[in-house]
């Protein structure tokens, strides 16, 4: 099943066939967070754009022991998809929190080497009166002025004081400190809901970012039928988030 | 000893029985978190009868506790929602019968009719009082504490 195979620590990167992508080129990192937002966006713009499973990350200390079967091919946990200028990480399960910064550095260092300029991640940001809420609003976190001016002009906010807790905090520093382009966007979602609607939101932003149509209309029809399916990955990511102390997000910063 | 020394040790005492006490019961409390979280995990959220479990959420606001409950695709009209005691039972038909082709675990296709589930509550819950909104598939009911 491996063309190739890297090590970092604990965590295994395989390759299932050669690829390569062409600049400027975009890294999307899915993992579970609240309302398994960044997942269900990814796995319709995996599917949108025709992305090919190209490898996948593996763990036998940091991930429980799975095999995903795929189309009667056995995959990774964590897989990797691609086509000509995307390289998309994608997982449904959570590694352990100790093993995040690990697991980060093994993600930038392998986007850095195929040659991604940019990092996009999409998650939601968990507010107590998503009930209530019809219109949604994105928030983003940037190091890219080029990025944050796209971002102005299709009426994201920026997201200027507050906490992140969970893998997408990891990603974001880790990216920081590798000086790649990076940025996060934050549409407001359920926590503990599966929430495609949200979802959809990042995905029309994050289709301007990166130049592609996504339609996100099927998203939008199929909503329920993704909340039904995404129930047990909903329901094993909380104690996860729970470990790693997701209420932070809700205390405010006391000086600055 | 004086008097007032054995009152000193005495206090001091009290004072490393409370902490011991305190760090006995959330070590309790933890241990407990984990034996249920592990027992929700291993019970899958749907049974091959055609039931789902709906994922549910409890928050504790103050005077009132607000429960959000989760129905993707329920018939809004057939949402049964009956209270007993301190318990929430649900039922709610799907608008139609959903079929999956790649669902984990049934090695086929499956499909589903109805959710059912039990919430237990902290408090014994007074029916006149409660007040119940659904939106988009989601249930939310308003429990106050009094």
């Amino acid at each position: 099943m491996s063309y190739r195979e890297e090590f970092y620590g604990d965590f295994k990167i395989v390759e299932y066939e050669p690829y390569k992508v062409k600049e400027p080129s975009f890294g999307i990192v899915a993992l579970p967070d609240t309302g398994l937002v960044g997942v269900i966006g990814a796995g319709h713009m995996v599917k949108s754009l025709n992305l090919k499973e190209v490898g996948g990350i593996d763990s036998y200390s940091y991930l429980p022991p799975i095999a995903v079967i795929s189309k009667k091919s056995i995959r990774l946990p964590i897989r990797i998809f691609a086509n000509e200028n995307i390289v998309s990480v994608y997982s449904e399960f959570m590694p352990s929190a100790p093993s995040l910064p690990i697991l980060a550095k093994a993600i930038l260092d392998y986007l850095e080497r195929r040659g991604v300029n940019t990092l996009v991640m999409s998650s939601g940001l968990a507010v107590q009166n998503r009930f209530e809420l019809e219109k949604l609003r994105t928030f983003y976190i940037t190091n890219s002025s080029e990025i944050e001016k796209i971002l102005e002009g299709v009426g994201a906010l920026p997201f200027e004081n507050g906490y992140l807790v969970g893998p997408y905090a990891v990603m974001i520093k880790e990216a920081f400190r590798y000086r790649m382009n990076v940025v996060l966007l934050l549409t407001e979602a359920f926590l503990e809901f599966p929430d495609p609607e949200a979802s959809a939101r990042n995905l029309e932003i994050l289709s301007r970012l990166i130049g592609k149509e996504i339609d996100v209309k099927e998203l939008i029809e199929q909503a329920e039928i993704i909340r039904i399916k995404a129930r047990d990955a909903m329901k094993a990511t909380m104690p996860n988030l729970s470990k790693m102390r997701k209420d932070y997000e809700l205390s405010t910063p006391l000086n600055i | 000893m004086s008097e007032d020394e054995f009152k000193k040790i005495i206090r001091k005492w009290k004072e490393i029985r409370e902490s011991v006490k305190e760090l006995i019961d959330e070590e309790i409390k933890r241990i407990n978190e984990e034996v249920q979280g592990v027992k929700s995990l291993i019970q899958p959220s749907w049974s091959s009868d055609g039931v789902l479990k709906p994922l549910y959420t409890l928050k504790d606001a103050g005077n009132e506790y607000i429960v959000y409950i989760d129905l993707p695709r329920a018939d809004e009209g057939s949402i049964k929602v009956e209270f007993v005691n301190n318990r929430i039972i649900l039922k709610a038909s799907l608008k139609k019968e959903v079929r999956f082709k790649d669902w984990s675990g049934v090695g086929s296709e499956t499909s589903f009719r109805e959710y059912q589930g039990v919430i237990e509550l902290p408090i014994k819950i007074d029916p006149r009082k409660v007040k119940v909104r659904t939106k988009k598939g989601i249930v939310e009911i308003r429990i106050p504490k009094q």
